[in-house]
């Protein structure tokens, strides 16, 4: 091991060494790797992770340890010296844990997971599996449509999982002692709520490729619903989370402020399937911080959430924050702001020496659309925020847009390049002196998601997209003082497809794998080609998933899973859309019935009312 | 107050570079709750440096980080021992008068000890070093940051003793006159990944002789703390 890891470009993402890092002996306990597929530097700034950890590790009769996916050059030197995937801390093979449970964080990692299950010399396919092999769990975001991985996976878990984690791991333990088959263990999972084993259902297809249904075999729920937490309690908090020793994207203490949002953004899943909000209180927050810069060391705090200057009392937790650790040389960092003037307010009192670049998101750029996607922002209110920050010191800005949305036309498109223009400017529309901002419109492509208001839309074409980014391109070639940035449109194509595909993509999965697919999300090693080779091998059609309309009553391949939101309401939302009719936030207007709170026990839990 | 702290530098740790060690350090005497200082300016950062860079794969005896604090910290050892992982320890510190210069421009020498050279290579390796000891000027092509520089290293070289299959170095190192081991090792026809590295010992020159810091230090007038 040593040997080889004097031979790799960064060592230090597989020694499991780091401060904080637990070591508990493994026998007699439940082994459960915590896995996430990407590299070392992207998974230690997963705050989710982390938190699983900690949860896990809490229990006596239970070790967690933490897989990454090896970097290329660590893969090559396992597969030449027959080393399989391993565990930081213990070095222990992944293959000989309980539990190995994936994080889901986004689609393009899906060949990373099937890499790693391969490293690791666990079957790929869950119906391979004996007893003697780990059960694979999912979780996290994409587990609202994990049907495309629905062939890998033991099981998946949907939702909040600290507490539902618990109930899993005494389930095993049971099954474990009782010496249960793996079909036995699974049909106990499958009783606890939140728990989703795909091969105790049965997909049927219409002849024109389309669901017909989705029954279960065997006994267990017709609809899996997620979980959901109450109240975000402060036990549940990683205090002591690990630190790494090498500069990780997210190199921070991560205080996760508050859980879900209902700003209702209509391309947003996430602002769907976190739902309801549930705030901490200010108190818990400081005393967090507090435990973990002691238990750690970090210098800086990112007030981490969907949309963190929504927190009901953020002005005084600002406050709060920086007359108790500020004259420690301890930063704060906003990592979203809104676009208002109190945002720039927060923004100036946590800034420290010379501006950096502001963010802000916009999305599209013509108030219409803006109605269209419920981005309850005006042209206005983008303004005022641009010049209250440029007052303050700030030199450039970065906003971001999406193009492809649902009914767009070239004068939305327009819309990015007078919008971006106009921000440059922003001190004139207020009347103030000034120098022009610099501006970067960073453009992405709308992938419509399950589970939003745009889950029955078509997708652009990859053309339709390119000759949009050149239409952008040109206008913005005819001012200096703008940039635009823009990705791939292949790359969305295939985020499309997975995002809501369903239970055949599995065999696009395998052929790309064996073509050598992996590490998709990174621009050096995403090969298109290869992805489109698959799609032809498995004899599967992609615009079929990403370009095409659905139907108000097509069965959906994630119908039998819910985030508590109702279908009925994200069709009342796609309607309001065309309608240019605006939802407002449901914590400072009144309940649009999106069947959170009526379906869960749950309610939107703020820190000041 | 500024302190010179010696520890060493072990196991895994072998694999952490240079600057994400100073940034460790950072976060180790932030959790030891030392009153670091920092500079001024636009952005504030703790007056912490580390004495040489320590190559990435070698271990250490004698590594020196160089902090200053706010206000005296008689206990500092004390106070960083809970705090710092189980493959560095500390082995003391020393207290230095505040218009010291820099320590990481005082270094001059390093103590190389090389293990794990195989049998075979022996004989070869004790010919082609007292070739090497024998010349006045060696030049070798090396890397620098400007790119590829040649320089004579054997002036660079204060002593090389084989003694079984255990070679020991003293090198230059620092500002004025540096030589990388992993150049003196490829030099003489050994693989650097194939050997364990330890630097044994960092010097100061004091009138031609090698002085440790904390010689120095001593010598210098200061008492010893921790």
């Amino acid at each position: 091991m040593q040997h080889i890891l004097s031979q790799v470009e960064k060592p230090a993402r597989y020694l499991g060494n780091e401060w904080n890092a637990v070591r508990k002996d493994h026998q007699g306990r439940i082994t459960l790797a915590l896995a996430f597929p990407d590299v070392y530097e992207i998974a230690m700034s997963h705050l989710g992770l982390q938190i699983l950890y900690h949860v896990a590790n809490q229990r006596e009769d239970t070790v967690a340890e933490r897989v990454y996916a090896p970097w290329t050059d660590m893969e090559s030197l396992m597969r030449q010296h027959c080393l399989p995937l391993f565990a930081l801390e213990s070095k222990r093979p992944v293959r000989e844990f309980d539990l190995v449970g994936f994080t889901l964080q986004y689609e393009m990692s899906y060949s990373n997971i099937i890499n790693m299950l391969d490293l690791a010399g666990i079957p790929i396919l869950a119906r391979d599996r004996g007893n003697e092999h780990p059960l694979v769990i999912g979780g996290g975001p994409c587990v609202y449509n994990p049907e495309p991985l629905a062939d890998f996976f033991d099981f998946f878990v949907l939702g909040d999982a600290e507490e539902v984690l618990g109930e899993i791991l005494d389930a095993y333990a049971q099954a474990k002692s009782a010496g249960w088959s793996r079909e036995q263990t699974l049909l106990s999972l499958s009783q606890i709520s939140g728990v989703y084993v795909p091969s105790f259902y049965e997909v049927q297809y219409h002849d024109d490729g389309t669901i017909a249904s989705v029954q279960p075999k065997a006994d267990v729920p017709p609809v899996v619903t997620k979980r959901v937490l109450a109240e975000l309690k402060p036990e549940y908090f990683p205090s002591k989370p690990v630190v790494p020793y090498l500069g990780t994207v997210h190199d921070r203490l991560s205080l996760e402020i508050f859980r879900g949002c209902t700003r209702g953004c209509r391309f947003c899943q996430a602002g769907v399937i976190y739902r309801p909000v549930r705030e901490r209180s200010r108190e818990d927050l400081v005393a967090l911080a507090e435990a973990v810069l002691r238990a750690t060391g970090y210098n800086e705090i990112s007030l981490m959430s969907l949309s963190t200057m929504d927190y009901s009392d953020l002005a005084a937790l600002v406050d709060d924050l920086l007359a108790k650790f500020g004259c420690d040389h301890v930063k704060l960092s906003l990592p979203s702001l809104r676009i208002d003037s109190f945002s720039i307010e927060q923004a100036k009192k946590v800034k420290q020496g010379r501006t950096g670049n502001l963010t802000l998101a916009p999305e599209a750029g013509s108030q219409r659309l803006r109605d269209v996607i419920n981005k309850q922002v005006t042209e206005e209110d983008l303004l005022q925020a641009v010049s209250g920050a440029q007052a303050e010191g700030w030199r450039s800005v970065k906003l971001y847009f999406m193009i492809g949305l649902p009914t767009e036309t070239e004068a939305d498109l327009e819309g990015i390049f007078d919008l971006a223009k106009k921000a440059a400017w922003a001190h004139r529309y207020v009347k103030q002196p000034g120098k022009p901002m610099r501006v970067t419109a960073s453009v992405a492509a709308f992938v419509p998601k399950p589970w939003t208001p745009f889950q029955w839309e078509p997708q652009d074409s990859m053309y339709v997209l390119e000759q949009k980014q050149l239409f952008l391109r040109e206008l913005f070639s005819k001012d200096r003082r703008l940039t635009l940035n823009y990705h791939g449109a292949e790359l969305s194509f295939l985020e499309a497809i997975f995002a809501r595909g369903d239970r055949r993509l599995g065999r696009v999965l395998l052929e790309a794998h064996a073509l050598g697919c992996r590490f998709d999300g990174w621009s050096e090693h995403f090969a298109f080609d290869k992805w489109m080779q698959a799609f032809a091998a498995a004899e599967l059609d992609p615009t079929f998933y990403a370009n095409r309309r659905r139907e108000r009553d097509e069965v959906l391949p994630w119908d039998h899973l819910s985030p508590g939101v109702s279908k009925e309401w994200l069709w009342k939302e796609r309607e309001a859309a065309w309608q240019l009719a605006v939802t407002p936030d449901c914590r400072s207007a009144h309940c649009s019935v999106c069947g959170v709170c009526q379906h869960l026990p749950v309610t939107t839990r703020l820190a000041k009312e | 107050m500024k302190y010179w702290l010696q520890y060493s530098k072990g196991g895994n740790l072998r694999f952490i570079g240079h600057l994400d060690m100073l940034h460790s350090w950072e976060r180790i005497l932030r959790r030891a709750r030392v009153p670091l200082a920092f500079s001024q300016g636009y952005s504030p950062h703790p007056l912490l440096s580390l004495a040489a860079p320590l190559p990435v794969g070698l271990i250490s005896q004698a590594e020196y980080l160089e902090l200053v604090t706010t206000e005296a910290v008689p206990n500092l050892t004390e106070m960083i021992a809970v705090a710092v992982p189980s493959d560095i320890r500390v082995a003391g510190a020393v207290a230095v008068p505040d218009k010291t210069k820099p320590l990481m421009g005082l270094i001059r020498y390093a103590d190389y000890l090389v293990e794990g050279i195989a049998e075979g290579q022996r004989a070869q390796l004790e010919k082609t070093l007292a070739d090497f000891l024998g010349q006045t000027s060696v030049i070798r092509t090396v890397r620098r940051k400007s790119g590829m520089k040649r320089v004579d290293i054997r002036p660079l070289v204060h002593f090389a003793h084989l003694q079984g299959t255990t070679l020991r170095l003293r090198l230059s190192i620092g500002s004025v006159a540096n030589l990388r081991v992993e150049d003196l090792l490829q030099h003489l026809d050994l693989i650097p990944s194939s050997l364990q590295i330890a630097r044994e010992q960092l010097y100061l020159d004091v009138d031609g002789k090698a002085v440790t810091p904390f010689q120095y230090a001593a010598a210098t007038g200061t008492a010893l703390e921790g």
